[in-house]
This record gives C-alpha cells, sequence and structure tokens, in this order.
C-alpha cells in the first residue's frame, strides 16, 4: 500500500455535507461498509482523509431548491399530512391541502477548483473505481459537484495526520497521540458515518463555526 | 462517549420508567423522547417544548420534572448554559421544540469554543468564548 493524493477537478459548485471521507466515500459507489482491500485500516480507522477543496472561493454560497408538495399534484402527499385520526377519513379541505405547499431546503455551496483527498492503500485500485463517477457531493443530479477529470499521484501524506501534524479526518481523542490542541467535538469516526453509535469525541480537521 | 449515551446517563434514566429500559442506549433515547412523562403538575407530558442542559455534576431543564428526578429548576436557560461552559467539562445543550427529538440530535459539548447547541434536526456549533458575555 503506498501514500498517495487523490484529486477530483470540478466543473460546478459543490454541496459537500460533513467530512466526505475517502472511505465513504468508495463505500457509497461501491455499495459496502467494507474498503480494507483498497486503503489502510487499522481497527476500524482508515487511512482515508476528509475531503478538501483546493483553491476555493472563501465565501461559501447557499443553493436553495424548492420542492412543490402539493397533495393536488401528488396524491401521496396526502398520506402524509392526513389527519391524525383513528378513521381512514382523508378527507382535508384546501387549507390544510396549501400546509405542505412548498417546501425550500438550502443548502452551503462551495465554488472549488478541485477536492483532493489524502489516504494509505491501492492508488491505482482507488482511481478504478472513481474514475467513471460524474459527480460528488449533494443534488449532483440537478449539475452541483460534476467532476471533469480524476487524477491521483504518489504523495507524502497517510491519510490521518497533516503535515502540520493536523487531523485530515475525525480520529477519536483516545487514538490521537500527538498534540492535543485542537478543540474536540462528538463525530463519526468510521463507517455508517450515519450511525449515532459510530459518534464519539474526535479532533476534526476543520469545524464550520 | 456519545450525545445519547451522556445525556441517558446523566438524565435520561432519571426520567425513564424501569419497564422501558433497554440495554441499548440509543432505542431508550429515542423511547424517552415519544412516551408521556409524568410532571410534577401530576399530569403527563411528551418531552418537548423545553430546554434541558446536561453536565455530569447537575441537571437544568424548564421541563417540570419530579423532585425524584434531582434536576434543578432554579436557574434560567442563559444562565444554565453560562455556568456548564464555563465549568470546561462536558455537557449536553438541548433545545427542544414541538418535533419529536432522536437520539441522533444530541451532541456532547467537550469544548466551550466549539459548543453545540441541539435542536430537532439541527445543531447549531458556536465558539461560545467569543460571545460578549463570556468575559462578564
Amino acid at each position: 500500500m503506498e501514500m498517495f493524493t487523490l484529486r477530483a477537478y470540478l466543473n460546478t459548485p459543490i454541496i459537500k455535507r460533513g467530512f466526505m471521507t475517502l472511505d465513504a466515500l468508495l463505500m457509497s459507489i461501491l455499495g459496502k461498509g467494507d474498503v480494507s482491500d483498497l486503503l489502510r485500516c487499522d481497527e476500524g480507522l482508515y487511512f482515508a482523509s476528509a475531503g478538501f477543496p483546493v483553491d476555493s472561493v472563501s465565501d461559501k454560497f447557499r443553493a436553495s431548491f424548492v420542492a412543490s408538495l402539493r397533495p393536488e399534484h401528488t396524491p401521496e402527499w396526502l398520506e402524509v399530512i392526513k389527519t391524525n385520526t383513528r378513521s381512514d377519513d382523508l378527507q382535508i379541505g384546501l387549507a390544510r391541502q396549501r400546509d405542505a405547499g412548498n417546501i425550500i431546503n438550502s443548502y452551503p455551496t462551495q465554488v472549488a477548483t478541485a477536492i483532493e483527498w489524502y489516504a494509505t492503500g491501492q492508488m491505482l485500485d482507488v482511481l478504478d473505481v472513481v474514475k467513471d463517477i460524474v459527480a460528488i457531493g449533494k443534488r449532483r443530479v440537478v449539475g452541483y459537484g460534476e467532476v471533469k477529470l480524476w487524477e491521483a499521484e504518489l504523495g507524502e501524506i497517510d491519510g490521518l495526520v497533516g503535515f502540520a501534524d493536523e487531523p485530515l479526518r475525525p480520529v477519536p481523542t483516545v487514538r490521537w497521540h500527538l498534540s492535543h490542541d485542537f478543540v474536540p467535538v462528538e463525530a463519526a469516526w468510521k463507517a455508517p458515518y450515519w450511525d449515532v453509535r459510530n459518534r464519539t469525541k474526535c479532533f476534526v480537521p476543520e469545524i464550520d463555526l | 462517549m456519545n450525545g445519547p449515551e451522556f445525556f441517558m446517563q446523566h438524565a435520561g434514566y432519571r426520567l425513564l420508567p424501569e419497564d422501558e429500559k433497554t440495554d441499548d442506549v440509543v432505542k431508550d433515547t429515542d423511547r424517552l423522547f415519544s412516551i408521556a412523562l409524568p410532571l410534577n403538575t401530576g399530569k403527563f407530558l411528551r418531552l418537548s417544548s423545553c430546554w434541558f442542559v446536561v453536565t455530569a455534576d447537575w441537571v437544568a431543564t424548564s421541563f417540570k420534572t419530579l423532585p425524584e428526578a434531582g434536576f434543578r429548576h432554579d436557574i434560567d436557560r442563559k444562565t444554565a448554559i453560562d455556568l456548564a461552559l464555563k465549568a470546561g467539562k462536558p455537557c449536553v445543550l438541548l433545545g427542544l421544540g414541538k418535533r419529536t427529538t432522536t437520539a441522533n440530535d444530541i451532541y456532547v459539548t467537550y469544548d466551550p469554543r466549539a459548543a453545540r447547541l441541539c435542536e430537532q434536526g439541527k445543531t447549531k456549533t458556536y465558539d461560545a468564548t467569543k460571545e460578549k458575555a463570556w468575559t462578564s
């Protein structure tokens, strides 16, 4: 296994939520929860960094999306907004129909030349897995996070610790043997990252304050 | 230790009835927020529309818990948050609205520079040491 840097050059802004670690990206592409054949893994902790934007514009903006959830057009929504009664009466007046209406969601969006990951593993195999991925991040189907080129090269960072001895991904504080001059937060450090059971006190690369 | 474990250990298990407890702290947390709990007024109410500040030493809340729980009701929310953060020990800052809270919504604050104000479905992270009231 070798240390390498993986880079996804972007055509469009990216909506990046969370740390978007390389192991999580590979797991989502391959549809499996274990990628230790591709990346170095010590007791559940992958040597795979979070995704870092390259040449990013410092100001983040928010991309807003409207979902028009109108039961007149989408009958499935009648089930969601029906009255909370024991009967199966789905009679809903116009006022309650309008309650659904337009739902607006906005996401912090970032403009960057590329997203970069540092890792230890099988560089060529990882590149082979990601090379056909056309978009990353959230709201891909509407054009965000479009990738124009994947690139991998040998590097000097193992995916856990940066040049300034800073954490490059969420690492449990009990497993961090360098300086403890970082702000600890509760974060998921292993997959599945959505599972609260995998959250613990960690040092993380950046905190979105 | 994660948010649900911390919250249940220091506050939740004092509220959750014995027959509702399981071996799974996440399930217990979700159960706690979905059942009606006895109030000191004699009524029952789901855990909502209130706040909790949970530390290892004390718990303050606006929820009208029974006296047996041993929670503090003598301080307001802002004072409780200030006390907890300035103590420099882990704490949980929880603000509950009408929607049901889940275990996923609860995070421990380990450092006042990254205080995590937990609400249903979202967490606001802020640097409490930069607040105007921090030095006063």
